[in-house]
């Protein structure tokens, strides 16, 4: 069959591979982005006990990007983007993750073979509520953009995090999913008898250390890559970012973000063992962290996720 | 089609006390429902006291105008708003000696 697929103009700012999954304009709607919320496997509608309460987690949203000085953003070609929110409320980055601390939106999806490539796009910017005077900057700890991915034989957690801030200090570098932790009790803080495995949900898991070191993400390059982030904290800048994985050798491909390329052959995310029921799933999700007592907020423009 | 939005606010939140519950952006929406459940009401003479507020930042808040009838008793029950602008979140007390409840809250958003 001769066909011609006529493609939206706001694709054009993207590098898909050749064939394209999803296109998500948030103008258009949530696209099937969703909070993640724990699974309530308990009576009661309540969730297993955990040394990790992701019970807090504040909800996403549909955003206009508004600001009380600025006025309104509105996102690159339209005026609605995917808007991700922490709660007012963080600890030291040493610790867990406060309850609230973190916010976190995923996408369900499952894959086809033969694949040998994914690609995770999206453009986005960030900012803190601005609910005091000053530069916030240093008060907006992390993103990390991630894909769990359960391919038949493992599960694991490609993913890239940009650690912003450390306990205030600005820090600026970036990190890529990999566990050094020893265990899966070692993995969730030392608590035993828990649900998760090790390598699976390093948004959260993984033991950190006051340099921002982790051992759910390992840094990637050297020294600091500065994002643009305005004088104030009502002026957004949109920014791209790029994944690449190979599915077939279940390593890295190449992560590209603001003109910056890091060549990421042999790099690999920690495999866990496979989970019943979830065969071919493949999950894109992004996670925000506040570094104090603040909502930080993480946009999304839009999404793509094109496979090769 | 219309637009659509069902967002969790606050799952399960335990309360005693003051309650506001996580702001939400609503710019696209014509109208919004805010459903609250209560579980676990426990103390004495307990009564909850809550009502919509709007804001034009999501940092500065005042009232709507729009607030649940008192509520002394488990369940779930619902308030309407139109014309709120940006942003939404309901705020309220539980009142009441040793009050305590478990509180759920959702925003129902349609264009």
């Amino acid at each position: 069959m001769n066909y011609v697929i006529s493609a939206p103009i706001g694709l054009s700012k993207y590098k898909p591979l050749p064939h394209i999954m999803c296109y998500d304009d948030f103008d258009n709607g949530l696209n099937g982005w969703m909070d993640l919320r724990c699974n309530l496997v308990e009576p009661g509608f309540t969730p297993r006990k955990s040394i990790y309460k992701q019970m807090r987690n504040a909800p996403v949203c549909l955003s206009a990007a508004a600001f009380g000085w600025a006025g309104t953003h509105g996102s690159m070609d339209g005026l609605y983007s995917l808007k991700l929110s922490t709660r007012p409320v963080a600890d030291r980055y040493e610790n867990m993750p406060a309850p609230g601390a973190s916010s976190m939106a995923i996408k369900r999806l499952t894959f086809q073979h033969p694949l040998n490539l994914v690609q995770y796009e999206t453009w986005f910017a960030y900012t803190v509520e601005q609910d005091r005077f000053g530069h916030g900057e240093k008060d907006f700890r992390a993103i990390s953009f991630c894909m769990d991915i359960q391919d038949g034989t493992y599960r694991y957690v490609p993913g890239i995090r940009y650690v912003n801030s450390v306990n205030g200090q600005l820090t600026k570098r970036w990190q890529y999913s990999h566990s050094i932790a020893k265990s899966d009790e070692d993995w969730g803080y030392g608590s035993k008898g828990e649900w998760f495995a090790n390598g699976i949900d390093p948004q959260w898991f993984g033991r950190r250390r006051p340099d921002g070191s982790t051992d759910s993400f390992q840094w990637l390059g050297e020294g600091k890559h500065e994002l643009c982030y305005n004088e104030t904290d009502d002026k957004i800048n949109w920014i791209y970012f790029r994944m690449t994985f190979d599915l077939a050798k279940r390593e890295y491909v190449e992560m590209e973000c603001m003109g910056k390329v890091f060549d990421m052959r042999g790099l690999k995310p920690t495999l866990a063992r496979r989970y019943s029921n979830i065969d071919m799933l493949i999950n894109p999700f992004v996670n925000v962290e506040n570094d104090t007592n603040r909502r930080v907020y993480l946009y999304m423009d839009s999404f793509c996720l094109s496979f090769q | 089609m219309r637009q659509f939005q069902n967002s969790v606010l606050d799952y399960k939140c335990e309360v005693a006390g003051e309650y506001i519950s996580a702001p939400l952006e609503a710019a696209w929406a014509i109208e919004a429902m805010f459903f609250v459940r209560l579980e676990d009401l426990r103390g004495e003479n307990v009564r909850f006291n809550a009502r919509a507020q709007i804001s034009v930042n999501g940092v500065d808040w005042i009232d709507e105008g729009t607030a649940f009838a008192p509520i002394s008793a488990e369940g779930q029950y619902v308030i309407r708003l139109k014309h709120f602008g940006g942003w939404l979140r309901i705020t309220g007390r539980l009142e009441g000696e040793d009050a305590h409840a478990i509180v759920t809250t959702n925003l129902v958003l349609k264009e």
